[in-house]
């Protein structure tokens, strides 16, 4: 069994829990309630695999490419395209379905009205470049040090 | 729970993820776990805050007065919405990668109350998440579910917002310590090769930034030009103007450009009208500039022509007393009605517009009479105006 007791969670963990527990039931009960439109099983899958897609599949290729980068490169490079990598992953992550199309329809050309394709390119763009005047900013601010 | 005894349960059997030391780098760190988490807390209390705020403009409690001025507070409260939830993608990405090797931790609960605090990570963590892409798909008008997106992320933010104060609760007494860096440093193998933690948390603040650089302009104009990954250009559309429902998927072509066509003002009023568009041409015309401003983030000013509506209210000698619904020719639809409260009703710039920018209103734009009301969201901006009906 384990332990009931636990000196880390003091009043304001039980103060949490009363409080906020009833709230995620009132989010839970307006699902069921409202399930014509929000429609329980979809919106439990998607909130349920939102999680594990992020544990399980979105973690481990971060990682393993974390992982990759530490074993190939050493020094200042490294750090400034750990830098432009986290930025570009970032921009990636919120505009694939632009890039891709997702969404946009004949019908409303005033939804998603740009390339975002060439759009994309030009911030990744700006994202590396100033990743490396970056890294030879603090390059050339070590060489002064050093002297 | 089955948890084994940790004195049987030796760490060099511990395989993967589970190796005590499976995650060497000194970011997984609580002074930068806190930090995110402050951002965090405060930008999904702002997010929070806004979308009730919408909600209740769009399904008001019998208590809930919102006032027709200042004409653009709605539009900057949902561009705020909008802009701190697209600016929390790589704060919330950040922190759960900072988190991440508690997931794989052995045993996984050390006590009841630590059970119960990892068991509440499930709806604070999917609903973060299922809140943040939800909102921006939205923006991007895809819809991969079976849900109505407005209900579903209603209800996902109380889930969200009930295990962000049951977090809150569970990491108070920590955060203190957590922010002055107190913590053991773990080793880390890299030193001085890797990202530092002040270096990884203002790399997360720029990812932020320039995230918002590049969408920002789709509700402020001055960075109208920096917004290559907005889903909306404020110019772009007929007239100059977005479009959220256009005419052919609402279904009203054939009405709406019927000769036939009439505006009734029915209901509590002393003589019902029925106004052809010449009718309403012969009406005095006033003039208003405001935005529309739509719950997906992007907004728009423009400068509109058309009748007061609290003018045809007089003429019709309407007795206004919940309020006076506003009716579109669609068929069906979520948005074809809107009710104004006495505030929206009878403010002097609430237009039953027939123009846009000097010509006639173009059909996406809701030709022949659109409604065009200062603070209110667009979705509330009835097109293809057919009825009038005071409450």
């Amino acid at each position: 069994m384990i332990p009931v007791k636990d000196a880390r969670y003091g009043p304001v963990f039980w103060v949490g829990l009363v409080l906020g527990w009833p709230i995620i039931g009132f989010g839970v009960w307006g699902v069921i309630h409202t399930r014509a439109q929000a429609v329980p099983v979809s919106f439990t899958a998607w909130l349920v695999g939102a999680a594990i897609v992020h544990d399980f599949l979105v973690a481990p290729v971060v990682f393993s490419a974390g992982i990759a980068l530490r074993r190939s490169l050493k020094g200042r490079i490294r750090t400034s395209i750990q830098a432009a990598l986290l930025v570009s992953g970032v921009v990636l992550a919120y505009s694939f379905p632009l890039l891709l199309g997702y969404g946009r329809r004949p019908s409303n050309p005033s939804v998603q009205p740009n390339d975002y394709v060439v759009n994309v390119v030009v911030v990744l763009a700006a994202i590396w470049i100033a990743a490396f005047v970056w890294l030879l900013a603090s390059a050339h601010r070590a060489r002064r040090a050093s002297r | 729970m089955s948890v084994s005894h940790p004195a049987r349960d030796s760490a060099r059997h511990r395989r993967g993820p589970f190796r005590p030391d499976a995650f060497r780098s000194g970011l997984h760190s609580e002074w930068i776990a806190s930090w995110l988490g402050i951002a965090l807390g405060v930008s999904f209390t702002v997010c929070f805050l806004t979308g009730l705020l919408s909600h209740a403009i769009q399904h008001p409690p019998a208590w809930f007065h919102y006032p027709s001025r200042p004409a653009g507070l709605y539009r900057l409260t949902q561009g705020v919405h909008v802009a701190t939830g697209i600016a929390s993608i790589p704060l919330l990405l950040g922190k759960l990668w900072t988190v991440y090797p508690k997931l794989w931790r052995w045993p996984p609960a050390e006590s009841v109350a630590h059970a119960i605090e990892r068991i509440s990570l499930l709806p604070l963590v999917g609903g973060s998440v299922f809140l943040l892409f939800s909102g921006v798909f939205n923006t991007f008008q895809w819809y991969p579910w079976a849900f109505f997106f407005p209900t579903a992320h209603f209800w996902a933010a109380w889930i969200t917002i009930g295990a962000l104060i049951v977090h809150v609760g569970a990491k108070a007494s920590g955060l203190r310590a957590g922010l002055s860096g107190a913590e053991q440093k773990p080793a880390d193998e890299s030193g001085a090769d890797s990202l530092g933690r002040r270096a990884f948390l203002r790399t997360i603040l720029a990812a932020s930034g320039v995230l918002t650089l590049v969408t920002l302009g789709q509700t402020f104009n001055p960075l109208g030009r920096l917004a290559l990954l907005a889903p909306r250009r404020p110019a772009a559309g007929p007239q100059g103007l977005p479009v959220n429902r256009p005419a052919r998927n609402a279904r009203v072509a054939a009405q709406a450009t019927d000769p036939e066509y009439r505006l009734r003002i029915e209901g509590n009023v002393g003589a019902p009208l029925s106004l052809s568009l010449d009718d309403l041409k012969a009406l005095p015309q006033h003039d208003a500039v405001l935005p529309i401003t739509c719950v997906e983030g992007w907004s728009e000013s423009a400068h509109w022509s058309g009748v007061r509506l609290r003018d045809i209210l007089a003429m019709a000698g309407a007795r206004i007393g919940e309020g006076v619904r506003i009716e579109s020719l669609e068929p069906r639809g979520n948005y074809r009605t809107s009710t104004l409260d006495l505030s929206h009703a009878t403010d002097r710039d609430t237009l039953l517009a027939l123009r846009i920018h000097d010509e006639p209103l173009a059909l996406d734009h809701g030709y022949p009479v659109r409604l065009i009301t200062p603070n209110l969201p667009g979705v509330m901006q009835t097109k293809w105006v057919g009825k009038v009906t005071v409450l």
